[in-house]
This record gives C-alpha cells, structure tokens and sequence, in this order.
C-alpha cells in the first residue's frame, strides 16, 4: 500500500505554501548533498554523539530531517508529505504547520536517539517528521480519502520470512476487505483495485501497525535496521502528543454544539 | 488558523461575498466559539435575523458591556417582531385578495401558512372557514374560532348546523390533520377507528392513527433528549499559552537534545533562553490572534490590538525575540559540530 494522493479539497487554503518549500527544500539538499556519505555522518543524528554531547546535537536534530539517501528515499517521503501534508498545512496556516513538522522531528530524533543510544549509524530522512503529520491527519481527517497504489501487495512474495509474512497476511486482509467492502460491485471494484480510494485512518493505521513489530524486533534483538522504526513512531506520538493536549479546539468540528 | 480564516471573512464581507463569508465565520466559531469580532461579525452579515440575535446574544455573554451589541439587539428584536407581524398581515392580505379574485385553493394556503406559526389567530381561522375544501375543514377551523372566541355567535350558530347532519368521523379526523391540529386529529382517528360506520375506514383511520402516534412519540422523545453537553471552553490563560507555546516547544526540545537527553547537561545558559522565547511567543500570539485574557485587555483596552499595523509591528518582534535564543542556540551547536569534526580530521590525519 503506498498513499499516492489525498483526494479531499483544501477547505481555506489553495496553496500548500510551507508543504511546497520543505518538499523543495529537500530537492535542493539531496542534489547540493549529491550522495556524499560524508555529509550524512556530520549533518545525520547519530545517537552515540548526541548522547555523548559531540558534534552539534542541536543543529543535527535539524538538519537530519532534510537529508535523504537517494532517489527512492527522498520520492517516497515528500510524496507522503505531499498527501498528508496539504490539509495539516490548510487547517493550521504554514509557520504553525513549519513548527509543527519540526517538532514531529525532533521527537522522532530524541525517540530514536534513547532506542539506540550506542549507534554509530546516522540517522536521516524526514519520515519521523512524516509519521507526526500524519498522526495530526488522522487526528483531523480520520475519514478523508486517500488514493493509494496497491501493486506491492504481493512483493514479499519473493522474499519470504516472518516479517514479509505478516506485511502480504495484513494487506491481502485489507485487499479482501476492500473487494467485499466496496459499494461499487466486485468485478468494478477489483479493476480499481490498484488505484483505490480508502479512508485515511486505515491507511495511517495501516502503516503505523506495521511499524510497531518491527520497532520491537529492533529493541528486543537489538538489530541494527536500515529503517529508523522508532523514529517513526516516536514522531507519530509527537504529533499525537500536540494535537491531543495543544489542539484540542481541532476536535470541536467534529460536535455540533454550538448555537448556529 | 483563527486570524487567517477571520480575515478571509472580513475580506469576504468587504468583496461582497456574505454567503461565503457566512460559513467561513461559522467554521471560525465551531474552532474558536469565544472569538467575539467574530461573533459580532456573524450578527451583521447573517440573513437570518434569529441568528443575528444569537450571535448579539453570545457577544454579550463573552462581553456583558459591549456598546454595540447593547444597542443593536433590542433593535433586532424589535425588528424581529415587526417582521413576524409585518409577515402575517402580508399574507392575511394576500389571502383576502385571493379570496376576492376567487381563488380559494391560494387563499387557503395562505390562511394555513398563517395559523401554522399562529395557532391562535382568529381572523385566519375565520378565512379557513370560508375557504374549506370540505364540510369536516370547516368544522375543523369553526370549531378554532369558538375555542379562541366563545363569545362568536356566527361560527358557533354554523358549527352547530354542520355538526346536525355530519357524520364521518374519518374525514373529520383528516381535515383536522389537514389544518395542522395534530392532537385533535389524532383523537379523532382513534375515535374513527372505533366508531367508524365501515371497516375500510375504521382500518385506514386505525393506521393514521398509529402514524400520527409514532410522529408524536419522536417528536415528545425529540424534546426529552438531554441537550448536547455545553462546549468546554479553554480558559483565558490556557488559550493565550496554548497559542503561544510553539516556539517555547521547539526551544525546550533543542535545548534538551543539545543536552545529550539529560537535563541536567544543558548549559545554564540556555536555560535563560526559555523566559525570553516564552515572552516573544506569548507577544507573537497575542499580536496574531484575538486574545480575551484579562491582563490583555488591561493593557489594550479591547481583545487583541486595536490597530493592525501596531499588530503586524508586535508580531515580527514577537518573532525575532523568539527565535533569538533558538538560533543563537543552533549556532553554538554548528560551532560545536565542525570543532568535532576538524579535531576528527586532525586525529585521522
């Protein structure tokens, strides 16, 4: 499952001014960064040294967010910034939106950094960031639709353990769902099947569920893995965290109490 | 969100756009039900003069000394009234015409209209009579005006002819379901269902009776619902900090990955930095919103600023306070960072 759009209008806003610049502001890094490895070490966080005080903890906790390690790094997160990111930017204008983002990283950072406190492996990318933006979509749009690409389904196939396992059992479970769910016939909705539009909170659920073993296998195996799991999760808490206990008001549309 | 989407309104108003500007101040007022301008602004562009007084009403309540609303909404309410009777005798007079001009069927759906929000109005009732489609209608509308005005001699004179040599119990029933008499018509279809002389009509006044039960019940069960709990407003303080506490966030957690996730490593230095980014916060929310706070208004006069260029000019300093200690920190950081790394190279090599 791979979110491709949101197909729900902007409600005030026509312009995802701030989603724009981060996602431009991206582009621009990872081609001035060119794949150096280098620049990963020195502007990634790295936990031992953040814990150590060394080498600019701070100003790392910033700049992390806006270093990717490739192509298909960089796609897939301004991407899903691109979905989640344009309402979150409408309802909350685009400076509150900046400081939101920004705060989503650097939980991610300070979650991912006490996980795995000895690690001598920097940690890039802004999908902690992500994982908090959309937890302030879920928050605020539970039931918005999103588009998203369902062709890598079947992709664990070919690499098979337990963890591929479970990843094709929960989206064949969401792929039948889908199928007997839909309103719009079987044949109909299986040929949509690749481009289907479903709720939001499924999608997020979707994939922050499938976070949580993997988080787990890292802490308990204590596994070196190419994905910052708990930086995802710790900025989908983050963004739980502020809209649960700053923005509490973002709830009130959805009651009807007022004298209107 | 609050300030953005108020000046849409207001620019909504300016451009002539009420409708648009109507639901963008209801989508401010769900968000921020104490937002007073807001409220005020709502009272003037609602077409709808009941919502005017709501709107009136709630300002009054956030501002009990608010001038203007003190001395729109007896007008308003003088004028509500005028209108409903403005509206009543338009139509009693437009029925009269109908009725002049032979037009019956008009006429009695003017009549209709009228004893549906005046159940007691004598002249309408009297019309009704004049038009009725059927003998049981007038008895219907007879039988309101003797209710209303024992002492008419005419209608009770008619009424007690028609009732001499009417006897259908169903049509009754129906005629008073016809002119809104609910009550009546249920007891009549039950009387029907009873007592009518065949059973077609016993069975379909039976049924009626069952529907109109049914609707009563929802509607008994609709007035018996506890109203919705009232909206927990934030209070003053919680509203200004909570507008207000981004940058502080933003500090407090750099400063504490500065640290080395330990507290009590943070340079005491930095911890000088949270009053001053607390102060530029407070100062950059209050400029861009509409704050209620007390202490506020103390200062002010009035929520919020009352100029906003004053409010733009607050706002950047605001901002510049705030982020001062935020980047003065990154800069000691990035020093930091590349001493780490020159004395890293200089190791290596």
């Amino acid at each position: 499952m791979f979110p491709i759009n949101d197909t729900e209008k902007n409600r005030y806003t026509s312009l995802p001014f701030m989603t724009l610049v981060i996602i431009l502001v991206n582009i621009l890094i990872l081609i001035a960064v060119g794949g150096n490895v280098g620049t990963y070490y020195v502007l990634g966080v790295t936990p031992s040294l953040v814990i150590s005080q060394q080498g600019g903890g701070a100003v790392t906790a910033v700049t992390h967010m806006f270093l990717h390690g490739g192509l298909l790094h960089l796609f897939s997160n301004m991407l899903a910034l691109w979905v989640f990111g344009r309402r979150v930017e409408d309802v909350c204008g685009p400076w509150r939106f900046l400081a939101f983002y920004l705060v989503c990283g650097f939980m991610a950072d300070i979650i991912a950094v006490i996980t795995r406190m000895h690690s001598t492996i920097p940690g890039i990318g802004a999908s902690g960031a992500l994982y908090g933006v959309m937890a302030a979509y879920l928050m605020l749009f539970p039931k918005g639709r999103i588009r998203i690409l369902f062709i890598f389904w079947f992709l664990p196939v070919f690499n098979m353990n337990f963890l591929n396992g479970l990843w094709l059992f929960v989206s064949v479970i969401f792929w039948a769902g889908y199928i007997l769910t839909a309103d719009k016939g079987l044949i109909r909705s299986a040929l949509s099947l690749y481009f289907p539009t479903i709720r939001a909170y499924l999608v997020i659920l979707f994939f922050v569920l499938l976070e949580i073993p993997r988080a787990l296998q890292v802490l308990v195996f204590d596994i070196e893995a190419s994905v910052g799991h708990w930086a995802h999760l710790g900025g989908f808490l983050g963004g739980l965290f502020i809209f649960f206990f700053l923005r509490s008001d973002a709830f009130h549309r959805y009651r009807n109490e007022l004298p209107l | 969100m609050s300030i953005d989407l108020f000046r849409e309104a207001v620019t909504a108003v300016r451009d002539g756009r009420d409708r648009e500007a109507h639901e963008l101040l209801q989508e401010l007022l769900m968000g921020q039900p104490r937002h007073e301008m807001g409220w005020l602004w709502l009272s003037k562009i609602s077409p709808d003069i009941d919502e005017q007084i709501r709107a009136l009403e709630t300002v009054l309540s956030l501002n009990p000394g608010h001038e203007e609303a003190l001395y729109r909404l007896p007008e308003l309410k003088a004028a509500r009234k005028q209108q409903a009777q403005a509206n009543q005798a338009e139509l009693l007079q437009e029925a009269v015409w109908a009725y002049r001009n032979g037009r019956y069927h008009q006429a009695r759906q003017y009549l209709l209209q009228i004893t549906r929000s005046h159940p007691n109005h004598l002249k309408a009732w009297v019309g009704l009579a004049q038009v009725a489609q059927s003998p049981a209608e007038k008895i219907a509308a007879l039988e309101m005006v003797v209710a209303i005005n024992p002492r008419h001699e005419k209608a009770a004179n008619a009424l007690q002819k028609l009732k001499v040599t009417f006897d259908d119990p169903l049509a009754l029933a129906q005629a008073y379901e016809a002119v809104n008499l609910t009550d009546k018509a249920l007891a009549a279809y039950q009387y029907a269902a009873k007592k009518a002389p065949n059973a077609t009509d016993r069975h379909i006044a039976a049924k009626h009776a069952r529907e109109l039960q049914a609707i009563q019940q929802q509607t008994e069960q609709a007035k018996q619902q506890k109203p919705a709990p009232p909206l927990t407003m934030t209070s003053d303080n919680t509203t200004l900090i909570r507008l207000g506490v981004g940058p502080l966030i933003v500090y407090l957690l750099l400063i504490f990955i500065h640290g080395g996730l330990n507290p009590f490593h943070v340079p005491w230095l930095a911890y000088l930095g949270i009053p001053v980014v607390t102060a530029g916060g407070l100062l950059l929310a209050g400029a861009a919103n509409t704050p209620h706070h007390p202490y506020w208004q103390k200062i002010f006069g009035q929520p919020g600023i009352p100029n906003q260029n004053t409010a733009y000019a607050l706002a950047f300093i605001g901002s510049v306070i705030a982020l001062f200690p935020i980047l003065l920190l990154l800069t000691v950081s990035y020093n930091e960072l590349i001493l780490y790394y020159e004395a890293l190279a200089t190791r290596m090599n």
